[in-house]
């Protein structure tokens, strides 16, 4: 479980982040919606313990992220925009190797399930990953997501640059993972993919949460709508 | 966990192929390096026993002769190439390797193998240990400098800190993973080195090879903590790469030349002929306020007091050896005195360089490495002592033969084989280890220094990895 | 856009950026400080001589005073010429040896003279700290042969594949500048600072020096900054050609190092290798054992000639006929130098093989090229030595030869043969033979300079180029 609490992040003058409030239980898809500079990735790097929060708590699984940043990290999974790895390295080398830095050893056989529950070929998975592409190095991302077995997951802008089928795939891994009793909080830009998997969606503005919605509740055109209309705002 | 980070790290170097082509490259070099220089060491070392025997042979066979010619005669003392000269030939080629060693002077050692060089020998020798000082902290630059920029540019470094790895496992584990490949890349060389070691001198410098090995491996440790270190704090990994090319030239070709430049203008040596005249007066003018002649004529009256005799025939003694004796205590005095002078004059000047090795390890390990291997400044200057001990011997026999077996005037008094053999041959005796590594105060203070400075960064730039701002 | 705008925005983002300017002054300041430091090495020098010579001269005006007036040691010519009169010949300063020191610190440029034979004094070196000979000397020289082209890397590495990095290249191709005309205004704003500094520096060094403003120094400063700048070149259009093939501004920096380490450090010091194994220098430690064997044979030849004078003269055993003595000084001497003259030519030899060995090899790498242009120049490659060593050859035998001549028809020196003493002239640096020995490396260098400019230029029309073809990032 993840939870904000009155989270707060300056620099110097610059307020990345006031007061946030937020909450995504288990099970839960959070959707983080905003323009760049909206205050975005500066949440997720105070989840992740990259940053130190002004004010406020930042708590997973009850645990303050701020008095304990190493332990809070082995609780989640976390995949980045980019997913850039060792291009040296195969994908089921990067995935032992990370499994590993979690503390975890799987077998061969169970590292190469997680690649294949992930998506990736089985022709593709001891070829060195400079030459996947973008979405074979997201399920990558993935599989070392599902192999950490963490109950908290982390995604920055995942569907960036992915086409359709790829960003359709991811999805489904999600939501299969939030069936699993995940958490997630998922900051993105796409609207269309944040309604199709999300369970919840907040939409930041100069780093405040401005709206809140259950997915339920609202269709891609009010969605679209809404968002404007928050950018748009004074 | 760090185990898990140094074999990702050592596998990754492996496949890496600027690893490889660098590694190639310098195995070549090695291997050529040592080629070059086990045949050169062994080709000075049978010249110059062979050379010695020649001598001591000559000596012994000079035939009857008076002492005093016999002293003029003298012998020689050739200074052997050392076992570990193959692995670092120090400053061997800008010293004299033989020393005259006759009556009433002190010469220093001439016959540099440097003037008779080609004027390319000024860009530096491709030895052993120019290979581990110089090319291989290279070779470390070129693989540890994206090992955090780079991974920080991709984004890859968050992923890594955010598996829950702290920064410090992170940091040692990329240090070990580092130094198994900069191992790789030392074996042949350490391989090499001991394997000919072995095989040519036997256990006596064994010693002094593995504290070579354990240096050259402090030294590359410094090297990568360095490199790593440099890699955590910049911003990009071109600016990591910038940086350490930076500080590697500086550190090798840089500084020692300003260093050396800044002692001779600091503390110059007397030029030879300056030398010359500077002992000539002095041996005109005597010591202790008193002239040779006035010191002789007292002792000539002390002798005839003691004797209770008149004139020089009349004393049991001959007189002349006496006066000889005079003579050479008067001239060592002398040579003593300048000779300690332009030591000191040197010795100022490498005070000046190791003052500066602060701004570079690679000149502390290098004085180090020198000490060690048989081939420093403190090792020439033991050979020259040694053989100077051994002149003032020498002389001291010959003189008091001519005293106790002859009388004063006695000009066709001949010496034979058995005073020759008496006063001995040159034998050089190499110095203790001890004596070598206490000349290495100064430089290994220097690695120490280095060493907490690159350990307390490295710790404060892993503790920082984990955070943005 | 206009060429000079170009050029200025150039300018100005190579000021913005701040390392450059900072770079520039560094480089100034360097060249400044090795210029005094040579100064006041090669002034050091010249005082030893100078004092010498003078001391010499005093020497040679007492004793022809004393000869004048009948003293027995001034009017002995085997006396003077063996045991009173050394005369210190010097090697000719050249204008600009300040600036590159070279083997000017190992090999005397005085020699003292006496009549016995060459090998007492050809020999003689002065003692000196190894470990700095060791070191090297931190003169404009060495700043010009290792820590140019490292300056010129530092500017120009990422001069094609930084752009393109940074997507700029392509922007500036869509703004209607051709990617060769962008990049060339880049490549010559960087080049013309970088000889712009290196020749103020270079001039500057030379002024410290307070060369005679003579033809000669104006040859030999034009020499220098050629050479400089011809150097320079070389390494600004390698950094180009090779930051246009490179994937990435890393791969170009690693690539040019790579090179430098090739050119600057390893080629030449293979070379010297090569040379010492082509034209292996004779044995010392030989030359040694000879002349010891060659002194005691000379010694007994001595020893017997005065006992068969003493044998023919036993009235006057004890005092040897001071005309006879010194003849069999003579004797021994000549003996010994005819045994020790073949060794010694054979050192002169192989020098002079080893020089010949570089000459063909230097081509191998412009880092040894320029370094024997610019020592050449300066007066201090060891061929000027080698010169002034022959020289010296020469005028001890007319030294020998004037002292022998009056000990064998027993001839008391007078006041006018001090004046007759044979006089040193010192060979002098022929500038312009050197210039022209310089002209083809010279043309050389510049040749394989321009061809690298002008296949980078074809390169820099292919697409790759300009949007390069890496595949997706990674680490590593």
């Amino acid at each position: 479980m993840l939870e904000a609490i009155g989270l707060t992040k300056n620099y110097g003058e610059v307020r990345a982040l006031r007061s946030l409030d937020l909450r995504v239980n288990s099970g839960e898809i959070y959707c983080l919606l905003g323009a760049n500079g909206a205050g975005k990735t500066t949440t997720l790097n105070i989840f992740l313990g990259f940053v130190r929060a002004t004010s406020g708590i930042a708590r997973i699984d009850d645990i303050d992220v701020g008095q304990n940043p190493t332990a809070t990290r082995k609780r989640i999974a976390y995949i980045p925009e980019t997913v850039t790895l060792y291009g040296a390295l195969s994908g089921l080398e990067n995935l032992d190797y990370f499994s590993k830095l979690s503390g975890i050893r799987h077998s061969a056989q169970s590292l190469r399930a997680f690649l294949e529950q992930a998506g990736l070929a089985a022709e593709a998975h001891d070829r060195p990953l400079q030459g996947y592409s973008k979405g074979m190095r997201q399920k990558v991302g993935i599989a070392i997501a599902l192999a950490r077995d963490a109950k908290v997951l982390l995604l920055d802008e995942p569907t960036s640059g992915l086409d359709p089928k790829a960003s359709n795939e991811f999805s489904q891994l999600i939501l299969a993972m939030a069936e699993r009793g995940a958490a997630i909080l998922m900051a993105t830009h796409d609207l269309f993919r944040a309604r199709e998997t999300g369970t919840r969606i907040g939409i930041m503005r100069d780093g405040s949460l401005r709206k809140e919605f259950a997915t339920s509740e609202i269709g891609h055109r009010d969605l679209e709508h809404e968002y404007l209309k928050t950018m748009q705002e004074g | 966990m760090i185990l898990d980070i140094a074999t990702k790290e050592f596998r990754q170097i492996l496949r890496d192929g600027r690893f490889r082509l660098a590694a190639a490259l310098f195995i070549m070099l090695t291997a050529i390096a040592f080629f070059t220089a086990s045949q050169r060491y062994q080709s000075l070392s049978a010249e110059r026993t062979r050379a010695q025997q020649e001598v001591a042979l000559q000596w012994m066979e000079q035939g009857e002769k008076n002492p005093h010619s016999a002293a003029h005669y003298g012998q020689y003392a050739f200074r052997p190439a050392l076992p570990l000269a193959f692995f670092d030939s120090g400053v061997q080629a800008f010293e004299g390797v033989s020393i005259w060693l006759e009556a009433h002077k002190r010469n220093y050692a001439v016959g540099r193998p440097a003037d008779d060089m080609s004027p390319l020998a000024r860009f530096g020798e491709i030895s052993l240990a120019y290979m581990l000082q110089v090319l291989l902290p290279l070779i470390l630059v070129l693989i540890a400098y994206p090992s955090f920029a780079a991974e920080r540019e991709s984004g890859t470094l968050r992923q890594v800190m955010a598996s829950g790895v702290t920064g410090g496992q992170l940091f040692v584990g990329k240090f070990v993973g580092l130094s198994a490949s900069a191992l790789l890349l030392m074996l042949p060389i350490v391989g090499f080195s001991l394997l000919a070691l072995g095989w040519s001198s036997g256990a006596m410098w064994l010693s002094h090879a593995v504290l070579l090995c354990t240096l050259y491996l402090w030294y590359v440790g410094l090297m990568l903590g360095l490199a790593l270190l440099v890699s955590a704090v910049a911003a990009t990994a071109r600016t990591a790469l910038l940086i350490l090319l930076i500080i590697w030239a500086f550190g090798n070709f840089v500084v020692p030349r300003i260093a050396a430049d800044m002692g001779r203008l600091a503390s110059p040596t007397p030029s030879a002929d300056a030398l010359l005249r500077a002992i000539e007066n002095d041996l005109a003018a005597g010591i202790d306020g008193e002239t040779p002649a006035a010191k002789i004529e007292k002792r000539r009256r002390q002798l005839h007091a003691l004797y209770k005799v008149s004139s020089d025939a009349e004393l049991p003694i001959n007189i002349q050896g006496v006066i000889f004796g005079i003579q050479d205590e008067i001239s060592d005095a002398v040579y003593d005195r300048h000779f300690s002078a332009l030591e000191a004059a040197i010795d100022r000047q490498i005070d000046i360089f190791e003052a500066a090795s602060i701004l570079s390890p690679r000149m502390a390990v290098m004085l180090v490495s020198q000490e060690l291997s048989g081939t420093s400044i403190g090792h020439q200057r033991q050979f020259a002592n040694g053989a100077e001990a051994f002149r003032r011997e020498l002389m001291g026999t010959l003189n008091r033969d001519i005293t106790l077996n002859s009388r004063s005037g006695d000009n066709a008094y001949r010496s034979s084989a058995d005073l020759w053999r008496e006063a001995g041959e040159y034998r050089f005796v190499p110095e203790q280890l001890g004596a070598s590594i206490a000349r290495c105060g100064a430089p290994l203070t220097v690695l120490v220094l280095w060493s907490l400075l690159i350990g307390g960064l490295g710790w404060a730039s892993a503790r920082r990895l984990g955070t943005i701002g | 856009m206009r060429s000079a705008d170009l050029l200025v925005g150039e300018l100005t983002l190579l000021r913005r950026e701040q390392i450059a300017p900072w770079v520039l002054f560094g480089l100034l300041l360097a060249m400044v400080f090795a210029g005094i430091s040579g100064r006041m090495i090669v002034n050091e020098q010249r005082m030893v001589a100078i004092a010498a010579s003078e001391e010499a001269g005093v020497l040679v005006d007492s004793l022809k005073l004393q000869a004048a007036a009948g003293a027995e040691t001034a009017r002995s010519p085997g006396a003077v010429a063996y045991s009173v009169l050394s005369v210190p010949v010097t090697k000719a300063a050249t204008p600009l040896e300040g600036l590159a020191i070279g083997q000017s610190d190992l090999l005397p440029d005085t020699y003292r003279l006496t009549a016995r034979g060459a090998h007492t004094f050809l020999g003689r070196t002065d003692p000196e700290n190894s470990l700095r000979l060791l070191s090297g000397n931190f003169d404009v020289a060495f700043l010009v042969v290792w820590v140019l082209p490292l300056l010129a890397i530092g500017l120009l590495f990422d001069v094609v594949v930084g752009e393109r990095e940074r997507g700029v290249l392509s922007l500036a191709m869509v703004a209607g500048a051709s990617a060769g005309r962008f990049v060339w205004h880049k490549w010559w704003s960087r080049f013309l600072l970088l000889a712009g500094v290196t020749t103020v520096s270079i001039v500057l060094a030379a002024l410290i020096q307070e060369p005679a403003l003579t033809a000669t120094t104006g040859y030999l400063l034009a020499g220098w900054i050629l050479t400089s700048l011809v150097y320079l070149a070389f390494w600004c259009a390698l950094a180009l050609f090779v930051s246009i093939g490179a994937s990435s501004s890393e791969t170009a920096a690693t690539r040019l190092v790579g090179a430098w380490l090739v050119f600057v450090v390893l080629v030449p010091t293979v070379t010297n290798l090569i040379a010492g194994s082509v034209a292996p220098p004779p044995s010392r430690v030989e030359l040694t054992a000879t002349l010891r064997e060659a002194t005691e044979q000379a010694d007994k030849a001595i020893a017997a000639e005065r006992d068969r004078w003493f044998f023919d003269h036993p009235d006057l055993r004890g005092d040897m006929d001071r005309r006879a003595y010194y003849l069999s000084v003579a004797g021994s001497e000549a003996g010994i130098e005819k045994i020790m003259a073949p060794l010694l030519q054979d050192f002169a030899q192989n020098g002079r093989d080893q020089q010949r060995v570089i000459e063909v090899l230097k081509y191998l790498s412009p880092g040894t090229l320029t370094f024997r242009s610019l020592t050449a120049l300066s007066g201090s490659d060891g061929r000027e030595h080698a010169k002034f060593r022959d020289a010296v050859v020469v005028h001890h035998r007319a030294w020998q030869e004037f002292f022998v001549k009056r000990i064998e028809s027993d001839t008391p020196l007078t006041a006018e043969d001090y004046e007759r003493l044979p006089i040193f002239v010192a060979p002098q640096i022929d500038e312009r033979e050197l210039m022209s020995s310089s002209s083809i490396p010279l043309l050389l260098m510049l040749v394989v300079t321009c061809l690298l400019c002008r296949v980078g230029s074809r390169k820099l029309r292919s697409a790759d180029v300009i949007i390069g073809t890496h595949s997706p990032g990674g680490s590593r």
